[in-house]
């Protein structure tokens, strides 16, 4: 089928009646953003299957949800009270085989009553008219035909593959799930006959292969022992059911520890680095809590230990040297006092020795009245003033009062304290080899403590360095966190033993599976031994002919598609290299990759056959692209890339503009017609030329649809919207 | 796929050497059209013809237990 065009009548932001033709090969719609692109997709949406997609909730939706909303809100604008509007999308295809040209035609009515309220017709109205070579046309009502005619058009199946919005890629083949490679290679391809036949022979060969065995069992010549090998033949193919469902699940969980294990491939290493990251920063967590733990530890023993070890001292024996050289010079002065005082005392001493009367002998007031008296009482002899002995009287008296002037020691200070500073000079004494030592203790004490800091202060240096090192680590990689990169070094070691156990029991399943088709066929044997009478030839060689069919449409069908796969990764190669010719990242090769189930994934490999792990995400899309293309390419005969056109709208929005040429060229060399409709190439006249030279004679129509709006003020107005349609060539 | 592409598809097949049903040199030349007293050819002809046709699997099982009862 070709679709020859595509006329939209008042359809969404299309005012009017705007038509596109298209060409077999590259048919490019340009327009920017908010030009009309997606209303265009939903235009051939919407005539095939009644339904729009609905941007703002993410689904399709039918005519009967959408209702007036699909008509262009300029015409609604302009429709007069009583008047009404009809919106419509005709899309005429052609079939080259049967020459013959479908209409396609659905539209949808709105109206306004005189009061100027708008009434919406519940439905839309669809009809298909048939014109053959002659021009002769005629409508399809039979609904058979339409539907067959729609399915002829684009099947169910096919559609995600050839009909599909840039956003949908990704999900065309889900990595995750190893079948979705499969399914599409099934939809795309001509391998599901084979399908048929496998099933056939199957079933064919069970119907003989009963048949034969109840003849034998009519011809048997011991019918309790026919019949014991019969069950023992039935346990046995219970078994080996059993055992194939327990090769299924192991070859499941094969496949799945593989796929884990590979995607995990490309963060294992980046969750590795984080995880033992993460494991030096606990370590060194640990570590600061010890020195931490010890410095409190330690500054709460320096309290303790100002009392009990006399650290309140520290310091003091200055104090001491200072107090001892003062109570040095206090002893010496005191020294020299008493020194002074004693000889004074001595030279006195020594006068009075002089004397044969002790002092105060007589009493000085005897001594007074002898003077007055001038006689001497106790020689009674006269003493005439200024005699002798009156003299030696006066000196009597002089003498008693020297004796009450007796000299006596010069206190230092004002109040002795001299036993006390003796005592203060003693204690220090005693206190200055414990002063001594509690300052070596302190020392030591704040030596350590200023090591501990200093050590915290390292480990903490490290640890922080380490913490920015994961975060970068984090940041860099594809891991998400540092919890995630546990979980991913875990799940890919646990994924591993997996793969190992699943292997190990895929092969003591097979080993026990061949055992036991051996005792089936021992048996087989005995029964035939059992049998008296001859089986039929002709159910003989039916029953062997069935089996080797059986076996040659199995063996057909995996040999077909094993080549196919084959194919494909070439093709699928080639489209790869042709999309990505323009960007320069690490691209890889891609690899399709059989799993223990069966199915086929594809793989980005190196050169050195590892998978790529740095590949970016737009490479990663284009491989499930250039899958896809290499499906319906692979063979010229393909029934999708001959019946069915590609329609797609921003197929390359996720990748940079370097990819739409490339996604371009691949299309055209695939489809037999392709209409993308996209942005990469709007305002860009060098990628256009590009375009246009790259595809070649292959090259279809080519337009620039703008929205018609220029002015501020017009541009707040849905009323005024309308698209501007432009052949560029 | 044509007819007599099909068939030597399933004819190009290891088993069909390794019984002695046919070599692939004969295969090669092989023509959908050609009489052959191979029952396998048989099976696989009427199987061809029944995919083309539109036959259910049931329908085909029939056909084929008719033609190997002959």
């Amino acid at each position: 089928m070709v679709i020859n065009s595509i006329t939209l009548t008042n359809f969404q932001c299309y005012f009017g009646e705007m038509k596109f033709e298209f060409k077999a090969g590259l048919n490019v719609v340009i327009g920017d953003n908010g030009a009309g692109k997606s209303k265009l997709y939903d235009a051939f949406y919407w005539v095939l299957y009644d339904q729009v997609f609905d941007s703002l909730n993410r689904e399709f939706k039918k005519t009967n949800q959408v209702k007036g909303n699909l008509v262009s809100d300029k015409a609604k604008a302009l429709c007069e009270p009583g008047e009404m509007v009809k919106t419509e999308v005709e899309m005429v295809v052609y079939n080259p085989k049967q020459e013959m040209e479908y209409t396609l035609t659905r539209s949808y009515t709105v109206s306004k009553n005189d009061s100027g309220v708008l009434r919406q017709d519940p439905e839309s109205n669809f009809t298909i008219l048939k014109t053959d070579k002659f021009k002769i046309s005629r409508p399809m009502v039979n609904q058979a035909d339409i539907a067959s005619l729609l399915k002829g058009i684009l099947p169910d199946d096919v559609k995600p593959y050839m009909w599909f919005q840039g956003e949908q890629v990704d999900s065309l083949i889900d990595f995750k799930n190893n079948s979705t490679l499969t399914h599409a290679i099934n939809v795309l391809s001509d391998i599901r006959e084979f399908d048929f036949f496998e099933e056939v022979s199957q079933k064919a060969y069970e119907a003989a292969e009963k048949e034969y065995h109840r003849r034998l069992k009519e011809a048997s010549s011991d019918t309790r022992k026919n019949e014991e090998l019969e069950n023992q033949k039935q346990r046995i193919q219970r078994d080996l059911a059993r055992l194939e469902e327990e090769k299924k699940l192991a070859a499941e969980n094969l496949t799945y520890a593989v796929e884990r294990k590979d995607l995990l491939l490309n963060k294992v290493d980046d969750a590795q680095q984080i995880k033992s990251l993460n494991n030096r920063e606990s370590h060194l967590k640990e570590r600061l809590k010890e020195i931490d733990e010890r410095l409190v530890k330690m500054k709460a023993g320096i309290n303790k230990s100002l009392i009990s070890r006399n650290w309140i001292l520290k310091g003091a024996g200055s104090l001491v040297d200072m107090f001892a050289e003062k109570y040095d010079i206090y002893s010496q002065t005191r020294n020299r006092q008493e020194a002074a005082f004693s000889a004074k005392k001595e030279a006195l001493d020594e006068l009075y020795k002089e004397f044969r009367l002790p002092v105060d002998v007589p009493e000085p007031i005897f001594v007074k009245q002898m003077l007055e008296k001038e006689h001497c009482l106790v020689c009674d002899r006269e003493a005439p003033n200024g005699s002798a002995p009156y003299l030696k009287i006066l000196e009597l008296l002089e003498r008693s009062k020297a004796h009450k002037q007796k000299p006596k020691p010069e206190p230092i200070t004002k109040h002795d304290f001299s036993k006390e500073f003796k005592s203060l000079y003693q204690n220090g004494l005693s206190l200055q080899g414990m002063i001594n030592h509690a300052d070596h203790e302190i020392r030591t004490a704040i030596g350590d403590i200023l090591e501990s800091e200093a050590k915290y202060k390292e480990v903490k240096g490290e640890l922080d360095s380490i913490q920015r090192e994961i975060m970068e680590a984090v940041n860099a990689s594809s891991v998400s966190s540092i919890d995630s990169s546990i979980d991913i070094v875990n799940e890919f070691q646990s994924q591993l033993e997996a793969i190992v156990s699943s292997e190990k029991k895929l092969d003591r399943l097979k080993y026990e599976a061949e055992a036991k088709q051996k005792e089936g066929k021992k048996i087989d044997e005995e029964l035939k031994g059992l049998s008296t009478g001859k089986i039929s030839p002709i159910l003989e060689e039916k029953k062997n002919v069935l089996e080797d069919f059986r076996d040659i449409a199995k063996s057909t069908r995996e040999r077909v598609f094993n080549r196919l796969i084959l194919q494909l990764e070439e093709e699928a190669n080639h489209h790869y290299y042709s999309m990505t010719a323009e960007n320069k990242s690490v691209r890889g090769r891609i690899k399709l990759e059989k799993q223990a189930n069966g199915n086929y994934m594809p793989k980005n490999l190196d050169s050195e056959g590892r998978i790529l792990t740095s590949i970016n995400d737009s490479n990663i899309i284009l491989i499930k692209l250039a899958v896809i293309m290499a499906i319906i390419s692979a063979k010229k005969s393909s029934p999708a890339a001959d019946l069915y056109p590609l329609i797609t709208d921003a197929p390359t929005s996720k990748f940079g503009d370097n990819y739409a040429i490339g996604f371009c060229r691949a299309a055209s060399q695939v489809y037999s017609q392709s209409i993308v409709i996209s942005k990469d190439f709007y305002n860009k006249p060098d990628l256009q030329q590009r375009l246009f030279s790259e595809a070649g004679e292959k090259i279809g129509n080519i337009y620039l649809i703008e929205p018609s709006l220029s002015e501020e003020v017009q541009r707040e107005h849905r009323d005024e919207l309308e698209v501007r349609l432009t052949k560029i060539r | 796929m044509s007819k007599e592409d099909l068939l030597k598809e399933f004819l190009m097949d290891d088993i069909v050497e390794e019984k002695g049903y046919m070599t692939k040199e004969d295969v090669s030349k092989l023509k959908f059209i050609d009489h052959s007293n191979s029952k396998l050819i048989s099976v696989l002809k009427i199987a061809i013809l029944g995919k083309n046709d539109g036959d259910s699997v049931d329908t085909m099982v029939r056909k084929l237990n008719q033609t190997l009862n002959k």
